[in-house]
Formats: C-alpha cells, structure tokens, sequence
C-alpha cells in the first residue's frame, strides 16, 4: 500500500487574526513606556518635595532599562511577541510625525549638512570597516555587511544588501548582531560622553544621528540627552537613511562584477526600492507645517503625537535586545564593530564640531 | 527574544502603513475632529 501525503496549504491567518496577536504585545509595549513616564515624574517629584538624592532619569532611558530586564532575565513570552515585533510601526510613526516639528528651512539647512556630513563619513566608515575586516579575516561579505551596516543605517541597510550581495544566512544574522550589540553600547557611551564635553543639544543630536548606525538607537540616543536633540538625531539619521540605495547598489555591482551576486539590470529602479519611503511622510508633514497648514496648536498636537509613538518605540528596542545572544556569535565581527564605531564616532564627532564652530547657526 | 527582522517588502509595507496612519492622523487633527492632544 503506498501512502500519500496530502499537501495542506499553509494558511495565513486573516488580517483581524493578526491584528488581534499583536493586542498584547503592543499593550506591553506602551504598559512599559507609561511605567517609566510614571518613574521619571516620581522621581522627580520625591527629589523636588522631599530632598530625597534619586538621580534624573528620563522616562526614554527607563523604558529601555525597563525592556532590557524582562528580555535579559525572564524573557519575552511567546504572547507577546507578535505585538512587541511592531515597534519598527511605531518608530516609522514617530519619525514621520517629528516632520511637524522641523520647517522645511531647517530640513534643508540641517539636513544638508548632514548630507555632506554623511558623505565624509560614508568614504572614512566604508574605508576603515573594509581594511579591519581584511586585518581581522573576516569572510569578504561580512565584511561588506559590517560597513553597509555601520556606515549607512545598520539593521535596515544590512537587510536590503542582503538581496543584493547574496551572503549567507549566518553572515546576515552576525552582521545584525554586530550591529546591534553595538547600538546597545552607545545607548549609554554616547550621552556620558555628550555631558563630558558639554554639547549643545542640537550638535550633541546631530552626532547621535550621524555615527548611531540602527534608527531606533540613533533615535534613542539623542532622546536620551534631551528632547531637542531627539528630534535633530531623527534629521541627520533620515538623512543618512537616504543613502541606503546608493552604497547597496555600490556593493550590489561589486560582487556582480566578481560573478558572486546577480547584476543588478534596472539601476534607478534599484535605488527607488532600497530608498526608504517613511521618509517621504516625514518630508510632506514637514511641508505641511512650513505652509502653513496647521495651526500652532495642531503643530504641538503632532508633536504630542510623536512622543506618544516614540514611547512604545523606545520600550520595543530594550525588550528586543537580548544580549546573550548578541555575545555568542564569535568575537572577531564585533571587534571589527567595535573598533569601527570608535573610529566612526570619533571622525563624525571631529566633524560635527568642526561644522558648529564655522558658522553653523545653532 | 529571538529577533525577527522585517524584509525589505516587509518594511515597505511598515512604511507605507505608518505613512497612512499618519497622514489620517493630521488631517483628523487638521479639521478639528481629534481634540488636542497632550503630553
């Protein structure tokens, strides 16, 4: 008797099913960011009424702190996750609404420099990142993924190469890991060394937003200093996003020329799909605001707005990091990271001071 | 938590989404029908 197996389609739940899985994840999410709202006015308020000696600690640095205990300790529960998985929505969100706080002069003038800036950056990063992986004997790809990732927009840019330079599955995940883990670290360096040699918000934002590689870190980073510098990290990284396409295609043709990838036939269509398109929304928000679309309390309205996305966003990134598994994926790739961020973070800060004491108005 | 990291079609369609949520969200409070919100 011979037995035959009946495929079962795979089916995928229907769009209110997935809605629905995503319930307590997201109740997670925004449960986590109002607990550390609530912290921060606590302490606040126990510190101003009765003298008590509790540090200032904003509610952005609480919710991350908060996410980092559950996922390092007991862990995000299986129920949870499809809802924590929408933290990226909620960053998007934010971003786009942040477009309501910037006139289109400021995009321009800011996100100009940043532009020239990320320019500068892009040549030393892909540079320094290409020579540290020969020295420490990367695997080429990873190598190629370590400076797409560290250059340009970390986990988003390692993913559109992906398609491109056709990396093994492990080089991939490594790559993110590196990333990450290294993300994680600047969450706290970055705002020690901001207060250390007192910048000014939008110098200290611009930096966050140059040298921070993933956006939500980047984004973290500079809301960690202050909500002014929050806001100019989210210019100079959408700025840097905007090169992804650029710097893939780069890679994408290279390793084509070498017969290791496929060629990419239709270049402009190549750099339209890698462009990151929420930035288009924060663009025509800002647009909006510069013609006078709103009024000044819709503007605060939008402004509110993207507080209140960031605050999920901001409970998403310490719950998703998970740093046992960030640690075992072998020492060189972080190595090579880590001694590529320095670099990085050190050239990008050499620059931004550089630009702030030649005329750029603050 | 292990990472699930979006494609490049999937972050289109999370850009596109949050693009949408947006915009419904600034004309809703460009003609007034969401009160102001606060912080």
């Amino acid at each position: 008797m011979s037995t035959q197996t009946i495929p079962i389609p795979a089916t995928t739940p229907s769009l209110p099913t997935r809605i629905l899985r995503t319930l307590p994840g997201v109740g997670l999410l925004f449960g986590i960011g109002l607990l550390g709202k609530t912290l921060e006015h606590t302490f606040t308020l126990l510190r101003v009424r009765y003298h008590l000696f509790l540090p200032q600690i904003e509610y952005v640095l609480w919710a991350i702190l908060l996410g980092l205990l559950i996922s390092n300790t007991i862990g995000v529960a299986r129920i949870f996750r499809p809802g924590v998985a929408t933290y990226e929505l909620w960053l998007k969100l934010g971003i786009v609404f942040v477009g309501a706080r910037f006139l289109m002069q400021d995009v321009l003038q800011i996100g100009g420099l940043s532009l020239g800036l990320v320019a500068v950056e892009l040549i030393l990063s892909l540079s320094v990142m290409t020579l540290l992986g020969r020295i420490f004997k990367l695997p080429p790809k990873l190598t190629s993924l370590l400076a797409i990732g560290s250059s340009i927009c970390g986990v988003t840019a390692i993913m559109a190469a992906q398609g491109a330079i056709e990396p093994e599955e492990e080089e991939t995940s490594t790559a993110i890991a590196a990333i990450l883990m290294l993300g994680a670290l600047a969450l706290f360096t970055f705002p020690a060394v901001g207060h250390a040699l007192h910048m000014g918000d939008q110098a200290y934002g611009m930096w966050a937003g140059l040298a921070v590689d993933n956006t939500a870190e980047a984004t973290v980073t500079g809301a960690i200093y202050s909500d002014t510098a929050g806001r100019f990290a989210v210019l100079a990284k959408t700025a840097r996003s905007s090169f992804i396409g650029f710097v893939v295609l780069g890679y994408a043709v290279y390793w084509a020329s070498k017969g290791k990838a496929a060629v990419v036939e239709n270049k402009a269509l190549f750099l339209w799909e890698k462009f990151p398109k929420f930035i288009l929304g924060f663009l025509a928000i800002s647009v909006m605001a510069t013609t006078g679309f709103f009024t000044a309390p819709q503007l605060t309205s939008l402004s509110n707005l993207s507080r209140w996305a960031f605050l999920p966003a901001f409970a998403g990134v310490g719950l998703r990091t998970n740093l046992r598994d960030l640690v075992g994926r072998g020492w060189r790739p972080l190595v090579v990271g880590f001694l590529g961020e320095i670099f990085i973070a050190t050239v990008t800060l050499g620059l931004v001071y550089w630009s702030y004491n030649h005329g750029v108005p603050r | 938590m292990a990472h699930e990291h979006p494609s490049t079609a999937a972050q289109l369609k999370i850009d596109l989404l949050a693009i949408g949520i947006a915009m419904v969200f600034a004309g809703l409070i460009r003609f007034n029908i969401l009160p102001l919100i606060k912080w």
